[in-house]
């Protein structure tokens, strides 16, 4: 069974007229790292919506079309329920922290499943010592720079030990010892079997992917082996306007 | 007294405010206050924040001490003009009494301070609050430092855009409070809902109950300062009413 299936998936927000995804298909395999990559404004932030049930349960708006987490259909699905299989890292990490500390924030989400205290505590010291921040314990996430309240974002979703992963338009946000520790992490994480979907404005922060989908405009333009989109993506930026890069996030972004 | 369990904090702040409310004279109230604030610097809170905070209810407080002195009648006439009684000796005796009290209760509310917010969250559940409406006392003690950053960076906005506060005119000032206040509740409730998102994407309510990975436990000093406390206030209350 594969983990991700969005068939035929169209949305359109009750406040906007136009289309945001447009008859977008595609299917995850266990164990794949896909990187799904697009300018700002082209759909990426809806679609991880879509993927976490919070589109259709909590935005309303016109969905057709399907998506299914590991068998499960999330118009089926409340959204705490799907958060068991499906871990969602949002792009601003200050409307996710709450907690008073660290600890406080990544035992949240296993305080939620009912877990032993036991088995919180491990989870939370596991989660700690994976992404590297086991001397934050005590902090306030307020009092954190951008890049750890990004790792400690990550680490609430991560103590819900979801078997798929999707990370929204995190990694471009960190420095570089950011990201190798994220990419590091993540490619750790495939090979205990996770199943993690990237979503990212600048294609070559996700070098680690198997598979990068490119989203223009709500339509799925690409779906392809990363090298092969990379070298695709880089040719049609160079017929389009005359560059090879993306170096800045946002519609006002574009091509160096 | 540091380190008591929240929920003795709890106790205390009720019986601090409670003696605050039915005290009548102005010194039974003035040595409720001065207690607090032995309390306050027991549990190591900067003196100078409680200066701070005083600080800024100055004008409220003098407003009010105002006030109650010339509209407070009865007892000697200490100052008149023209067969209008302006203070009274009843004057000063009221207006003392709501002074002290006003400061018993902001400084007593300080005790919140000595405890971790998640900490009030452990103390309502396990006074049998239900844990939904406990992390929403949470997160609204999270919201407001977000409130007043916002009220910030829309007041730096606005000045860098040319707007000076300091020289606009009074009824501008208000005009121009009444614009900023919509976006900047609209901004903030707007983040709040994303947290709401976040927080089921969290597995929040998943299940009707849920585990805490510490619990509070009371200590013997938890233990003492509750009897105090409530022994203290309900003799005095007993003396008030009786005699």
């Amino acid at each position: 069974m594969d983990a991700i299936v969005v068939d035929r998936l169209s949305y359109r927000y009750q406040a906007v007229g136009r289309e945001i995804l447009k008859n977008i298909s595609f299917k995850v395999a266990p164990g794949e790292i896909v990187a799904l990559v697009g300018l700002s404004g082209c759909g990426k932030s809806t679609l991880c919506m879509c993927l976490g049930g919070i589109i259709p349960h909590y935005l309303g708006g016109m969905l057709d079309g399907q998506v299914l987490i590991n068998g499960k259909d999330t118009k089926e699905y409340r959204v705490a329920r799907l958060a068991l299989e499906v871990g969602l890292v949002f792009q601003d990490p200050d409307t996710q922290l709450f907690a008073p500390t660290v600890e406080d924030e990544i035992a949240f989400a296993p305080e939620n499943l009912c877990l032993p205290v036991e088995e919180v505590a491990t989870r939370v010291d596991n989660v700690l010592d994976t992404l590297g921040i086991t001397s934050l314990r005590k902090t306030n996430p307020n009092h954190l720079s951008g890049g750890q309240k990004h790792l400690v974002a990550m680490g609430a979703v991560l103590a819900l030990e979801p078997s798929i992963l999707v990370l929204d338009e995190l990694i471009a946000q960190l420095d570089p010892a950011g990201k190798r520790i994220i990419n590091e992490i993540l490619v750790d994480l495939r090979r205990r079997g996770k199943t993690i979907l990237i979503v990212e404005h600048d294609p070559e922060a996700v070098s680690i992917a198997d598979r990068m989908l490119v989203l223009e405009e709500g339509r799925l333009i690409k779906d392809g082996e990363t090298a092969t989109v990379l070298e695709w993506w880089e040719s049609m930026l160079r017929h389009k306007y005359g560059c090879k890069s993306w170096t800045i996030s946002g519609h006002a972004a574009g091509p160096e | 007294m540091t380190g008591l369990d929240p929920r003795t904090k709890i106790v205390m702040i009720i019986c601090l405010s409670t003696l605050a409310v039915f005290l009548n004279e102005p010194w039974p109230l003035l040595l409720l206050f001065i207690l607090t604030l032995v309390i306050l610097l027991i549990m190591r809170i900067n003196f100078f924040r409680i200066i701070m905070r005083f600080k800024k209810l100055l004008p409220l407080l003098l407003l009010m001490l105002i006030i109650q002195s010339v509209f407070s009648a009865g007892g000697d006439v200490l100052l008149s003009f023209q067969g209008v009684n302006i203070l009274t000796t009843n004057g000063i005796n009221t207006s003392l009494c709501i002074l002290f009290r006003l400061l018993t209760f902001f400084s007593s509310a300080m005790i919140i301070m000595t405890s971790h917010s998640r900490d009030y969250v452990l103390a309502l559940v396990q006074l049998k609050i239900p844990y939904e409406i406990a992390f929403m006392v949470l997160v609204s003690l999270r919201f407001l430092p977000v409130f007043i950053e916002e009220i910030k960076d829309t007041l730096v906005a606005m000045q860098l855009r040319g707007v000076d506060l300091q020289r606009i005119p009074w009824r501008h000032k208000i005009k121009f409070y009444t614009h900023l206040f919509a976006p900047l509740l609209s901004r903030v409730m707007l983040k709040a809902h994303q947290l709401a998102i976040a927080m089921e994407a969290r597995a929040f309510r998943v299940y009707r109950r849920r585990t805490y990975l510490r619990l509070l436990h009371y200590s013997a000093k938890d233990y003492v300062a509750m009897v105090f406390f409530i022994t203290a206030t309900i003799a005095v209350l007993a003396r008030d009413f009786l005699y």
